[in-house]
Protein backbone atom coordinates (compact mmCIF):
# COMPACT_ATOMS: atom_id res chain seq x y z
CA UNK A 1 0.00 0.00 0.00
CA UNK A 2 1.32 3.08 -0.98
CA UNK A 3 2.19 5.75 1.68
CA UNK A 4 -0.26 8.15 1.34
CA UNK A 5 -3.14 5.58 0.89
CA UNK A 6 -2.42 4.34 4.74
CA UNK A 7 -1.45 7.73 6.33
CA UNK A 8 -5.17 8.29 4.78
CA UNK A 9 -6.74 4.98 6.26
CA UNK A 10 -4.75 5.65 9.58
CA UNK A 11 -6.26 9.52 9.67
CA UNK A 12 -9.49 8.28 8.91
CA UNK A 13 -9.53 5.64 10.92
CA UNK A 14 -8.47 8.00 14.18
CA UNK A 15 -11.29 10.91 13.19
CA UNK A 16 -13.51 7.83 13.01
CA UNK A 17 -12.85 6.46 16.44
CA UNK A 18 -13.26 10.02 17.99
CA UNK A 19 -16.60 11.02 16.15
CA UNK A 20 -17.48 7.44 17.52
CA UNK A 21 -16.88 8.72 20.95
CA UNK A 22 -19.06 11.86 20.26
CA UNK A 23 -21.80 9.85 18.91
CA UNK A 24 -21.79 8.12 22.02
CA UNK A 25 -21.65 10.92 24.04
CA UNK A 26 -24.79 12.76 21.93
CA UNK A 27 -27.15 9.48 22.03
CA UNK A 28 -26.32 8.84 26.05
CA UNK A 29 -27.47 12.88 26.14
CA UNK A 30 -29.81 13.38 24.04
CA UNK A 31 -31.61 9.86 25.43
CA UNK A 32 -32.29 12.30 28.71
CA UNK A 33 -32.87 15.83 27.00
CA UNK A 34 -34.41 15.17 24.06
CA UNK A 35 -38.28 13.91 23.86
CA UNK A 36 -38.00 12.30 20.78
CA UNK A 37 -34.53 10.40 21.35
CA UNK A 38 -36.41 9.67 24.55
CA UNK A 39 -39.73 7.61 23.17
CA UNK A 40 -37.10 6.14 20.67
CA UNK A 41 -34.66 4.47 23.20
CA UNK A 42 -37.79 3.90 25.61
CA UNK A 43 -38.85 1.34 22.43
CA UNK A 44 -35.41 -0.53 22.19
CA UNK A 45 -35.88 -3.55 23.69
CA UNK A 46 -34.11 -3.78 27.28
CA UNK A 47 -30.75 -5.51 27.01
CA UNK A 48 -30.83 -4.77 22.78
CA UNK A 49 -27.42 -4.35 21.79
CA UNK A 50 -26.48 -1.78 18.72
CA UNK A 51 -23.17 -1.71 17.08
CA UNK A 52 -22.00 0.73 14.41
CA UNK A 53 -18.83 -0.42 12.80
CA UNK A 54 -17.16 1.89 10.53
CA UNK A 55 -15.38 -1.37 8.24
CA UNK A 56 -14.44 -4.48 9.00
CA UNK A 57 -11.12 -3.68 10.81
CA UNK A 58 -11.99 -0.04 11.55
CA UNK A 59 -13.08 1.66 14.98
CA UNK A 60 -16.41 0.50 16.47
CA UNK A 61 -19.41 1.85 18.80
CA UNK A 62 -21.42 -0.95 20.87
CA UNK A 63 -24.09 0.61 22.79
CA UNK A 64 -26.52 -1.57 24.75
CA UNK A 65 -29.54 -0.43 26.07
CA UNK A 66 -29.49 -1.44 29.93
CA UNK A 67 -33.08 -0.85 31.99
CA UNK A 68 -34.00 3.22 30.77
CA UNK A 69 -30.11 4.14 29.91
CA UNK A 70 -27.64 3.15 27.25
CA UNK A 71 -24.08 2.44 28.13
CA UNK A 72 -20.74 1.87 25.98
CA UNK A 73 -19.29 -1.75 25.64
CA UNK A 74 -16.14 -2.36 24.88
CA UNK A 75 -16.83 -6.11 22.63
CA UNK A 76 -20.10 -7.99 23.06
CA UNK A 77 -21.29 -11.25 21.58
CA UNK A 78 -23.96 -10.61 19.23
CA UNK A 79 -26.94 -12.47 18.83
CA UNK A 80 -29.91 -12.10 16.34
CA UNK A 81 -31.55 -10.19 18.91
CA UNK A 82 -28.94 -7.54 18.10
CA UNK A 83 -28.14 -5.00 15.72
CA UNK A 84 -24.68 -4.78 13.55
CA UNK A 85 -24.05 -1.82 11.13
CA UNK A 86 -20.83 -2.25 9.34
CA UNK A 87 -19.67 -0.16 6.69
CA UNK A 88 -18.52 -1.88 3.80
CA UNK A 89 -14.46 0.86 3.54
CA UNK A 90 -13.68 3.46 6.16
CA UNK A 91 -14.02 5.70 3.36
CA UNK A 92 -17.41 6.09 2.92
CA UNK A 93 -17.44 5.64 7.01
CA UNK A 94 -15.94 8.52 7.35
CA UNK A 95 -17.98 10.28 4.97
CA UNK A 96 -20.94 9.53 6.99
CA UNK A 97 -19.70 10.41 10.42
CA UNK A 98 -17.70 13.66 9.52
CA UNK A 99 -21.28 14.78 8.14
CA UNK A 100 -20.91 14.46 4.51
CA UNK A 101 -23.16 11.59 3.85
CA UNK A 102 -26.39 10.92 5.00
CA UNK A 103 -27.40 7.56 6.46
CA UNK A 104 -30.11 7.31 4.11
CA UNK A 105 -27.88 8.04 1.45
CA UNK A 106 -25.40 5.26 2.64
CA UNK A 107 -28.05 2.98 2.32
CA UNK A 108 -28.89 3.96 -0.47
CA UNK A 109 -24.97 3.78 -1.80
CA UNK A 110 -25.33 0.40 -0.62
CA UNK A 111 -22.51 1.41 2.05
CA UNK A 112 -22.46 -0.66 5.13
CA UNK A 113 -24.46 -4.52 5.66
CA UNK A 114 -26.54 -5.08 8.33
CA UNK A 115 -27.60 -7.70 10.20
CA UNK A 116 -30.34 -8.48 12.71
CA UNK A 117 -34.11 -7.28 12.30
CA UNK A 118 -34.43 -3.69 10.02
CA UNK A 119 -37.53 -2.61 11.77
CA UNK A 120 -35.48 -2.34 15.61
CA UNK A 121 -32.70 -0.45 13.23
CA UNK A 122 -35.43 2.00 11.94
CA UNK A 123 -35.03 3.19 15.43
CA UNK A 124 -31.43 3.72 15.65
CA UNK A 125 -31.27 5.73 12.25
CA UNK A 126 -33.90 7.71 13.39
CA UNK A 127 -31.68 8.50 16.81
CA UNK A 128 -28.65 9.10 14.60
CA UNK A 129 -30.38 11.84 12.36
CA UNK A 130 -31.72 13.52 15.64
CA UNK A 131 -28.14 13.28 16.64
CA UNK A 132 -26.84 14.88 13.78
CA UNK A 133 -29.23 17.46 13.81
CA UNK A 134 -27.52 18.55 17.04
CA UNK A 135 -23.87 17.78 16.24
CA UNK A 136 -23.39 19.29 12.58
CA UNK A 137 -24.08 23.38 11.86
CA UNK A 138 -27.51 23.36 9.84
CA UNK A 139 -25.42 23.95 6.40
CA UNK A 140 -24.36 20.80 6.70
CA UNK A 141 -27.05 19.03 8.22
CA UNK A 142 -29.53 20.34 5.76
CA UNK A 143 -27.59 18.73 3.01
CA UNK A 144 -27.59 15.57 4.50
CA UNK A 145 -30.74 14.93 6.17
CA UNK A 146 -34.49 15.15 4.28
CA UNK A 147 -35.64 17.39 7.09
CA UNK A 148 -33.06 19.14 9.62
CA UNK A 149 -35.05 18.02 13.15
CA UNK A 150 -36.04 20.72 15.13
CA UNK A 151 -34.20 21.22 18.17
CA UNK A 152 -35.49 20.93 21.60
CA UNK A 153 -32.17 22.66 22.61
CA UNK A 154 -28.58 24.54 22.16
CA UNK A 155 -26.50 22.41 20.34
CA UNK A 156 -23.62 24.50 22.73
CA UNK A 157 -25.59 22.80 25.77
CA UNK A 158 -25.67 19.27 24.04
CA UNK A 159 -21.19 18.95 23.26
CA UNK A 160 -21.40 20.72 27.16
CA UNK A 161 -23.30 17.86 28.56
CA UNK A 162 -21.57 15.74 26.47
CA UNK A 163 -18.16 16.73 27.54
CA UNK A 164 -19.05 16.98 30.97
CA UNK A 165 -19.73 12.99 30.36
CA UNK A 166 -16.52 12.16 29.10
CA UNK A 167 -15.05 14.22 32.37
CA UNK A 168 -17.44 12.22 35.19
CA UNK A 169 -16.95 9.05 33.79
CA UNK A 170 -20.53 8.79 32.70
CA UNK A 171 -19.24 7.75 29.02
CA UNK A 172 -17.08 5.26 30.08
CA UNK A 173 -16.65 1.69 28.40
CA UNK A 174 -19.18 -0.89 30.67
CA UNK A 175 -18.98 -4.55 30.98
CA UNK A 176 -21.73 -6.17 29.16
CA UNK A 177 -25.15 -6.84 30.87
CA UNK A 178 -26.74 -10.39 29.76
CA UNK A 179 -30.33 -9.80 29.41
CA UNK A 180 -32.33 -13.57 29.25
CA UNK A 181 -35.40 -11.47 27.59
CA UNK A 182 -33.24 -10.27 24.83
CA UNK B 1 -26.96 10.17 -11.63
CA UNK B 2 -25.08 9.54 -8.22
CA UNK B 3 -21.90 9.60 -8.24
CA UNK B 4 -22.12 5.64 -6.73
CA UNK B 5 -24.57 3.10 -7.51
CA UNK B 6 -24.95 -0.92 -7.54
CA UNK B 7 -27.61 -2.82 -10.01
CA UNK B 8 -27.86 -7.02 -10.09
CA UNK B 9 -30.35 -9.17 -12.30
CA UNK B 10 -28.78 -12.00 -11.84
CA UNK B 11 -31.92 -14.79 -13.37
CA UNK B 12 -32.07 -16.52 -16.32
CA UNK B 13 -35.37 -15.43 -17.91
CA UNK B 14 -37.31 -18.00 -19.75
CA UNK B 15 -40.44 -16.55 -21.34
CA UNK B 16 -42.89 -17.47 -23.71
CA UNK B 17 -45.67 -20.00 -24.39
CA UNK B 18 -43.59 -23.11 -24.00
CA UNK B 19 -41.27 -21.93 -21.73
CA UNK B 20 -42.11 -24.47 -18.58
CA UNK B 21 -41.13 -27.08 -20.76
CA UNK B 22 -37.42 -25.66 -20.86
CA UNK B 23 -37.39 -26.55 -16.78
CA UNK B 24 -36.03 -30.40 -17.37
CA UNK B 25 -33.37 -28.90 -19.87
CA UNK B 26 -32.82 -25.81 -17.10
CA UNK B 27 -32.50 -28.85 -14.10
CA UNK B 28 -30.35 -30.72 -16.03
CA UNK B 29 -28.17 -27.69 -16.51
CA UNK B 30 -27.86 -26.81 -12.41
CA UNK B 31 -27.76 -30.78 -11.83
CA UNK B 32 -30.93 -31.07 -10.28
CA UNK B 33 -32.19 -34.20 -10.18
CA UNK B 34 -34.82 -34.40 -6.72
CA UNK B 35 -36.19 -30.87 -6.31
CA UNK B 36 -39.00 -29.83 -4.17
CA UNK B 37 -41.70 -28.43 -5.54
CA UNK B 38 -43.39 -25.67 -3.62
CA UNK B 39 -46.58 -23.83 -4.18
CA UNK B 40 -49.96 -23.39 -2.55
CA UNK B 41 -53.48 -24.98 -2.33
CA UNK B 42 -55.41 -22.94 -4.73
CA UNK B 43 -52.99 -23.38 -7.78
CA UNK B 44 -53.13 -27.20 -6.94
CA UNK B 45 -56.62 -27.63 -6.80
CA UNK B 46 -57.07 -25.16 -10.41
CA UNK B 47 -54.67 -27.42 -12.07
CA UNK B 48 -51.92 -24.47 -12.83
CA UNK B 49 -49.33 -26.32 -10.12
CA UNK B 50 -50.18 -29.58 -12.52
CA UNK B 51 -49.31 -28.24 -15.65
CA UNK B 52 -45.83 -27.30 -14.28
CA UNK B 53 -45.43 -31.20 -13.19
CA UNK B 54 -46.74 -32.31 -16.39
CA UNK B 55 -43.46 -30.45 -18.07
CA UNK B 56 -41.21 -31.90 -15.51
CA UNK B 57 -42.66 -35.38 -15.99
CA UNK B 58 -42.17 -34.86 -19.85
CA UNK B 59 -38.47 -34.18 -19.31
CA UNK B 60 -38.45 -37.15 -17.03
CA UNK B 61 -38.33 -34.92 -13.42
CA UNK B 62 -40.13 -36.28 -10.64
CA UNK B 63 -40.13 -34.08 -7.64
CA UNK B 64 -39.12 -35.61 -5.03
CA UNK B 65 -41.48 -34.00 -2.48
CA UNK B 66 -44.38 -31.28 -3.26
CA UNK B 67 -45.73 -28.67 -0.86
CA UNK B 68 -48.89 -27.23 -1.91
CA UNK B 69 -50.12 -26.00 2.02
CA UNK B 70 -48.39 -22.57 2.13
CA UNK B 71 -50.44 -20.11 3.45
CA UNK B 72 -50.89 -16.41 1.89
CA UNK B 73 -48.59 -14.84 4.41
CA UNK B 74 -46.43 -17.05 5.24
CA UNK B 75 -44.71 -17.15 8.21
CA UNK B 76 -40.94 -17.92 9.76
CA UNK B 77 -42.77 -21.49 10.81
CA UNK B 78 -43.48 -22.44 7.11
CA UNK B 79 -40.05 -21.70 6.02
CA UNK B 80 -38.54 -23.75 9.13
CA UNK B 81 -40.33 -26.31 7.96
CA UNK B 82 -39.97 -26.61 4.81
CA UNK B 83 -36.15 -26.29 5.05
CA UNK B 84 -36.67 -29.47 7.21
CA UNK B 85 -38.88 -31.62 4.79
CA UNK B 86 -36.06 -30.39 1.95
CA UNK B 87 -33.17 -32.26 4.00
CA UNK B 88 -34.76 -35.27 5.21
CA UNK B 89 -36.43 -36.16 1.52
CA UNK B 90 -32.93 -35.37 0.06
CA UNK B 91 -33.80 -32.57 -1.98
CA UNK B 92 -30.76 -31.23 -4.12
CA UNK B 93 -32.62 -27.90 -5.71
CA UNK B 94 -35.99 -26.18 -5.60
CA UNK B 95 -38.63 -24.91 -7.84
CA UNK B 96 -41.02 -22.83 -6.65
CA UNK B 97 -44.68 -22.48 -8.45
CA UNK B 98 -46.88 -19.29 -7.21
CA UNK B 99 -47.56 -15.99 -5.89
CA UNK B 100 -45.63 -13.81 -3.58
CA UNK B 101 -46.15 -15.85 -0.97
CA UNK B 102 -44.54 -19.18 -2.63
CA UNK B 103 -41.72 -17.04 -3.90
CA UNK B 104 -40.61 -15.67 -0.79
CA UNK B 105 -41.23 -18.83 1.20
CA UNK B 106 -38.90 -20.70 -0.98
CA UNK B 107 -36.10 -18.04 -0.97
CA UNK B 108 -36.83 -18.19 2.34
CA UNK B 109 -36.08 -21.63 2.45
CA UNK B 110 -33.54 -21.14 0.11
CA UNK B 111 -31.27 -18.58 2.37
CA UNK B 112 -31.68 -21.22 5.84
CA UNK B 113 -30.49 -24.00 3.31
CA UNK B 114 -27.37 -22.56 2.16
CA UNK B 115 -26.33 -20.74 5.33
CA UNK B 116 -26.96 -24.24 7.69
CA UNK B 117 -28.95 -22.41 10.09
CA UNK B 118 -32.10 -23.83 11.15
CA UNK B 119 -34.05 -20.48 12.17
CA UNK B 120 -34.41 -18.04 9.27
CA UNK B 121 -35.41 -15.23 12.24
CA UNK B 122 -30.77 -15.26 11.98
CA UNK B 123 -30.70 -14.49 9.03
CA UNK B 124 -32.45 -11.07 9.04
CA UNK B 125 -30.63 -7.95 7.59
CA UNK B 126 -29.68 -6.26 4.71
CA UNK B 127 -26.63 -7.47 2.28
CA UNK B 128 -24.80 -9.59 5.30
CA UNK B 129 -25.33 -13.18 4.14
CA UNK B 130 -22.58 -14.41 2.05
CA UNK B 131 -23.49 -16.73 -0.74
CA UNK B 132 -23.35 -19.93 1.00
CA UNK B 133 -24.21 -23.23 -0.47
CA UNK B 134 -25.24 -23.30 -4.05
CA UNK B 135 -28.75 -24.49 -3.73
CA UNK B 136 -30.71 -24.10 -7.77
CA UNK B 137 -33.22 -22.25 -7.30
CA UNK B 138 -36.02 -21.83 -10.07
CA UNK B 139 -38.62 -19.25 -9.77
CA UNK B 140 -42.48 -20.09 -11.60
CA UNK B 141 -44.58 -16.76 -11.01
CA UNK B 142 -48.18 -16.73 -11.22
CA UNK B 143 -49.19 -13.79 -10.43
CA UNK B 144 -47.86 -10.42 -12.49
CA UNK B 145 -47.37 -8.15 -9.74
CA UNK B 146 -44.83 -8.66 -6.73
CA UNK B 147 -41.80 -9.53 -9.36
CA UNK B 148 -40.32 -11.41 -6.54
CA UNK B 149 -38.80 -13.76 -9.43
CA UNK B 150 -36.20 -11.07 -10.00
CA UNK B 151 -35.86 -9.93 -6.28
CA UNK B 152 -32.94 -9.51 -3.88
CA UNK B 153 -35.56 -8.80 -0.66
CA UNK B 154 -38.26 -11.53 1.03
CA UNK B 155 -40.55 -10.65 3.46
CA UNK B 156 -41.56 -13.05 5.77
CA UNK B 157 -44.39 -12.95 8.11
CA UNK B 158 -43.37 -12.77 12.31
CA UNK B 159 -46.71 -13.87 13.46
CA UNK B 160 -45.71 -13.12 17.16
CA UNK B 161 -44.96 -9.38 16.67
CA UNK B 162 -47.73 -8.99 13.73
CA UNK B 163 -45.36 -7.70 11.51
CA UNK B 164 -43.58 -8.77 7.66
CA UNK B 165 -39.78 -8.90 8.22
CA UNK B 166 -37.51 -7.87 5.56
CA UNK B 167 -34.62 -10.23 4.06
CA UNK B 168 -32.12 -8.00 1.48
CA UNK B 169 -29.43 -10.10 -0.07
CA UNK B 170 -28.31 -10.77 -3.51
CA UNK B 171 -28.29 -14.40 -3.14
CA UNK B 172 -32.09 -14.35 -2.65
CA UNK B 173 -32.12 -13.93 -6.79
CA UNK B 174 -33.11 -17.23 -8.27
CA UNK B 175 -31.16 -19.23 -10.64
CA UNK B 176 -33.87 -18.90 -13.13
CA UNK B 177 -37.22 -17.35 -13.43
CA UNK B 178 -39.92 -18.96 -15.88
CA UNK B 179 -43.21 -16.64 -17.31
CA UNK B 180 -45.63 -18.77 -19.19
CA UNK B 181 -48.48 -17.16 -20.22
CA UNK B 182 -49.91 -20.03 -19.43
CA UNK B 183 -49.79 -19.61 -15.39
CA UNK B 184 -51.69 -16.29 -15.06
CA UNK B 185 -54.32 -17.11 -17.76
CA UNK B 186 -56.67 -18.04 -15.06
CA UNK B 187 -55.91 -15.32 -12.58
CA UNK B 188 -59.25 -13.68 -11.83
CA UNK B 189 -59.87 -10.11 -13.24
CA UNK B 190 -59.88 -8.89 -9.77
CA UNK B 191 -56.76 -10.21 -8.68
CA UNK B 192 -55.08 -9.48 -12.43
CA UNK B 193 -55.56 -5.62 -11.68
CA UNK B 194 -54.43 -5.71 -7.93
CA UNK B 195 -51.23 -7.59 -8.57
CA UNK B 196 -50.68 -5.31 -12.00
CA UNK B 197 -51.31 -2.04 -9.61
CA UNK B 198 -48.97 -3.61 -7.60
CA UNK B 199 -46.08 -3.91 -10.36
CA UNK B 200 -47.13 -0.29 -11.48
CA UNK B 201 -45.99 0.81 -7.81
CA UNK B 202 -42.99 -1.20 -7.89
CA UNK B 203 -41.69 0.71 -11.24
CA UNK B 204 -43.10 3.96 -10.13
CA UNK B 205 -41.59 3.60 -6.47
CA UNK B 206 -38.71 2.53 -8.26
CA UNK B 207 -38.24 5.28 -10.45
CA UNK B 208 -38.71 8.08 -7.59
CA UNK B 209 -36.95 6.59 -4.82
CA UNK B 210 -33.40 7.56 -3.16
CA UNK B 211 -31.56 4.53 -4.63
CA UNK B 212 -32.62 5.03 -8.39
CA UNK B 213 -30.01 4.46 -11.02
CA UNK B 214 -29.79 4.45 -14.49
CA UNK B 215 -30.32 0.74 -14.81
CA UNK B 216 -33.14 0.78 -12.15
CA UNK B 217 -34.58 3.80 -14.40
CA UNK B 218 -34.64 2.30 -17.33
CA UNK B 219 -36.17 -1.09 -16.17
CA UNK B 220 -38.86 0.65 -14.20
CA UNK B 221 -39.51 2.98 -16.78
CA UNK B 222 -40.48 0.06 -19.58
CA UNK B 223 -42.42 -1.76 -17.13
CA UNK B 224 -44.46 1.43 -16.75
CA UNK B 225 -45.30 1.59 -20.41
CA UNK B 226 -45.94 -2.20 -20.96
CA UNK B 227 -48.75 -1.79 -17.75
CA UNK B 228 -50.13 1.21 -19.33
CA UNK B 229 -50.83 -1.39 -23.15
CA UNK B 230 -51.50 -3.96 -21.12
CA UNK B 231 -53.36 -4.05 -17.98
CA UNK B 232 -56.96 -3.44 -19.14
CA UNK B 233 -56.41 -5.68 -21.88
CA UNK B 234 -55.40 -8.58 -19.21
CA UNK B 235 -58.10 -7.50 -16.88
CA UNK B 236 -61.02 -7.68 -19.83
CA UNK B 237 -59.46 -10.44 -21.62
CA UNK B 238 -57.92 -12.94 -19.39
CA UNK B 239 -57.02 -15.93 -22.16
CA UNK B 240 -55.47 -13.02 -24.24
CA UNK B 241 -51.40 -14.56 -23.57
CA UNK B 242 -50.08 -11.51 -25.30
CA UNK B 243 -51.25 -9.53 -22.63
CA UNK B 244 -50.74 -11.97 -20.03
CA UNK B 245 -47.26 -12.49 -21.06
CA UNK B 246 -46.55 -8.88 -21.50
CA UNK B 247 -47.41 -8.22 -17.75
CA UNK B 248 -45.47 -11.00 -16.83
CA UNK B 249 -42.46 -9.21 -18.35
CA UNK B 250 -43.60 -5.67 -16.66
CA UNK B 251 -44.06 -7.37 -13.57
CA UNK B 252 -40.81 -9.10 -13.92
CA UNK B 253 -38.37 -5.57 -14.93
CA UNK B 254 -40.63 -3.67 -11.59
CA UNK B 255 -39.27 -6.09 -9.72
CA UNK B 256 -35.53 -5.89 -11.74
CA UNK B 257 -35.90 -2.11 -10.82
CA UNK B 258 -36.94 -1.70 -7.40
CA UNK B 259 -34.48 -4.92 -6.18
CA UNK B 260 -32.02 -2.17 -7.05
CA UNK B 261 -33.52 1.16 -6.50
CA UNK B 262 -35.88 0.04 -3.51
CA UNK B 263 -39.59 1.22 -2.54
CA UNK B 264 -40.67 4.20 -0.48
CA UNK B 265 -43.72 5.12 1.23
CA UNK B 266 -46.15 3.46 -0.43
CA UNK B 267 -44.52 -0.26 0.94
CA UNK B 268 -43.77 0.93 3.91
CA UNK B 269 -47.16 1.33 4.67
CA UNK B 270 -48.55 -1.18 2.77
CA UNK B 271 -46.57 -3.89 4.75
CA UNK B 272 -47.56 -2.39 7.70
CA UNK B 273 -51.52 -2.71 6.40
CA UNK B 274 -50.86 -6.52 5.52
CA UNK B 275 -48.77 -6.96 9.14
CA UNK B 276 -51.86 -5.22 11.22
CA UNK B 277 -54.95 -5.11 9.18
CA UNK B 278 -54.29 -8.22 6.71
CA UNK B 279 -54.94 -6.01 3.88
CA UNK B 280 -53.95 -8.00 0.86
CA UNK B 281 -50.68 -6.05 -0.60
CA UNK B 282 -51.38 -5.03 -4.33
CA UNK B 283 -54.99 -3.56 -2.83
CA UNK B 284 -52.81 -1.73 -0.72
CA UNK B 285 -50.64 -1.00 -2.97
CA UNK B 286 -53.59 0.26 -5.30
CA UNK B 287 -55.55 2.34 -2.29
CA UNK B 288 -51.85 4.10 -1.33
CA UNK B 289 -50.02 4.74 -4.75
CA UNK B 290 -52.27 8.40 -5.91
CA UNK B 291 -52.20 9.67 -2.21
CA UNK B 292 -48.70 8.83 -1.51
CA UNK B 293 -47.68 10.56 -4.51
CA UNK B 294 -49.62 13.35 -3.65
CA UNK B 295 -47.89 13.31 -0.49
CA UNK B 296 -44.60 13.21 -2.00
CA UNK B 297 -44.88 15.26 -4.83
CA UNK B 298 -42.85 18.36 -3.81
CA UNK B 299 -39.73 15.99 -3.55
CA UNK B 300 -40.38 13.77 -6.75
CA UNK B 301 -42.31 16.37 -8.92
CA UNK B 302 -39.43 15.73 -11.72
CA UNK B 303 -39.30 12.34 -11.41
CA UNK B 304 -42.64 12.39 -11.63
CA UNK B 305 -43.73 15.18 -14.57
CA UNK B 306 -41.20 12.72 -16.35
CA UNK B 307 -43.04 9.58 -15.79
CA UNK B 308 -45.97 11.04 -17.60
CA UNK B 309 -44.20 10.09 -20.78
CA UNK B 310 -44.66 5.83 -19.85
CA UNK B 311 -47.94 6.53 -18.31
CA UNK B 312 -49.86 8.68 -20.49
CA UNK B 313 -48.00 7.97 -23.89
CA UNK B 314 -46.09 10.64 -26.13
CA UNK B 315 -48.57 12.55 -27.39
CA UNK B 316 -50.49 13.56 -23.72
CA UNK B 317 -46.41 13.89 -22.59
CA UNK B 318 -45.79 16.85 -25.45
CA UNK B 319 -49.16 18.50 -24.79
CA UNK B 320 -48.61 18.61 -21.16
CA UNK B 321 -46.61 21.75 -20.46
CA UNK B 322 -43.59 20.93 -18.02
CA UNK B 323 -44.93 22.39 -14.89
CA UNK B 324 -48.34 20.46 -14.78
CA UNK B 325 -46.64 16.70 -16.02
CA UNK B 326 -46.17 15.76 -12.25
CA UNK B 327 -49.80 16.24 -11.84
CA UNK B 328 -50.85 14.69 -14.45
CA UNK B 329 -48.91 11.55 -13.76
CA UNK B 330 -50.97 11.24 -10.53
CA UNK B 331 -54.09 12.08 -12.05
CA UNK B 332 -53.80 8.95 -14.40
CA UNK B 333 -52.91 6.67 -12.06
CA UNK B 334 -56.08 8.05 -10.08
CA UNK B 335 -57.93 6.84 -13.50
CA UNK B 336 -56.55 3.87 -13.99
CA UNK B 337 -57.68 2.99 -10.04
CA UNK B 338 -61.48 4.06 -11.17
CA UNK B 339 -61.24 2.20 -14.23
CA UNK B 340 -60.32 -1.20 -12.71
CA UNK B 341 -62.67 -0.27 -9.61
CA UNK B 342 -65.37 0.49 -12.66
CA UNK B 343 -64.62 -3.04 -14.57
CA UNK B 344 -63.83 -5.62 -11.32
CA UNK B 345 -64.30 -3.64 -8.63
CA UNK B 346 -60.72 -2.66 -7.17
CA UNK B 347 -60.83 -0.60 -4.05
CA UNK B 348 -60.67 2.75 -4.24
CA UNK B 349 -60.35 3.32 -0.51
CA UNK B 350 -59.33 1.10 3.43
CA UNK B 351 -63.10 1.72 3.81
CA UNK B 352 -63.79 -0.40 1.11
CA UNK B 353 -60.89 -2.76 2.11
CA UNK B 354 -62.79 -2.44 5.79
CA UNK B 355 -59.94 -1.45 7.54
CA UNK B 356 -60.55 -0.20 11.34
CA UNK B 357 -59.29 2.91 11.48
CA UNK B 358 -58.92 2.13 15.26
CA UNK B 359 -55.94 0.13 13.92
CA UNK B 360 -54.22 3.61 12.42
CA UNK B 361 -51.89 4.18 15.23
CA UNK B 362 -50.13 0.42 15.55
CA UNK B 363 -49.87 0.70 11.39
CA UNK B 364 -48.28 4.22 11.69
CA UNK B 365 -46.04 3.21 13.88
CA UNK B 366 -44.80 -0.36 12.15
CA UNK B 367 -44.22 1.76 8.79
CA UNK B 368 -42.07 4.39 10.68
CA UNK B 369 -40.31 1.04 11.40
CA UNK B 370 -40.11 -0.80 7.84
CA UNK B 371 -36.96 -0.57 5.96
CA UNK B 372 -38.59 0.99 2.67
CA UNK B 373 -39.19 4.21 4.92
CA UNK B 374 -35.51 5.09 4.89
CA UNK B 375 -34.91 5.46 0.84
CA UNK B 376 -38.33 7.01 0.29
CA UNK B 377 -37.01 10.71 -0.56
CA UNK B 378 -39.40 12.55 1.64
CA UNK B 379 -38.87 12.11 5.71
CA UNK B 380 -42.33 11.16 7.41
CA UNK B 381 -43.56 10.98 10.54
CA UNK B 382 -46.26 9.27 12.81
CA UNK B 383 -48.09 12.65 12.04
CA UNK B 384 -47.79 12.76 7.79
CA UNK B 385 -48.26 8.76 7.89
CA UNK B 386 -51.91 8.96 9.62
CA UNK B 387 -52.70 11.86 7.51
CA UNK B 388 -51.90 9.76 4.61
CA UNK B 389 -53.94 7.07 5.94
CA UNK B 390 -57.08 9.30 7.04
CA UNK B 391 -56.57 10.13 2.98
CA UNK B 392 -56.73 7.00 2.19
CA UNK B 393 -59.77 5.70 3.99
CA UNK B 394 -61.71 8.63 2.00
CA UNK B 395 -62.33 10.69 5.27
Amino acid sequence: MRLRKHLSIGVKKAVSSIVLSVLFGAFKQLSVMDSRMKEEVASWDDGIIYCLKASKSGPTLILQKQGTSIYRLKSAPLSYHDIMIQFKNIDTAFKVLTGQMGLAKAYSAHAFTLQGDIQKTMSFCRCADLAEGYLFPKVMSRRILKEVPKKEHFTLTVYLRILIGFLNGSCRMVPMVSNEKR
Amino acid sequence: MDSYYEFQSSAKILSGSNALENIPSELENLNVKRPILLSDGVLSKIGTLQIVEEALNVGGIEPAYIVTDIPADSSSEVVNRIARIYHSYRCDGIIAVGGGSVIDTAKGVRMLLSQDVTDIMELMGCEGIPRGHMIPFLIVPTTSGTGSESTLVAVIKDKQRKIKMEFISYYLQPDVAILDPRMTRTLPPRMTASTGMDALCHAIEAYSCLQKNPLSDAHATAAIAMIRENLFRAVRHGHNDQARLAMANASLMAGAAFSNSMVGIVHAIGHALGGVCHVPHGDAMSVLLPVCMAYNLDTCGEDYGKLLLYLGGDELYASTPREKRAKKSISIVRKMCLELNRICGLPLTLQDLRVNPADFGQVAETALNDGAMIVNPKKADKKDVLRILDKAYGK
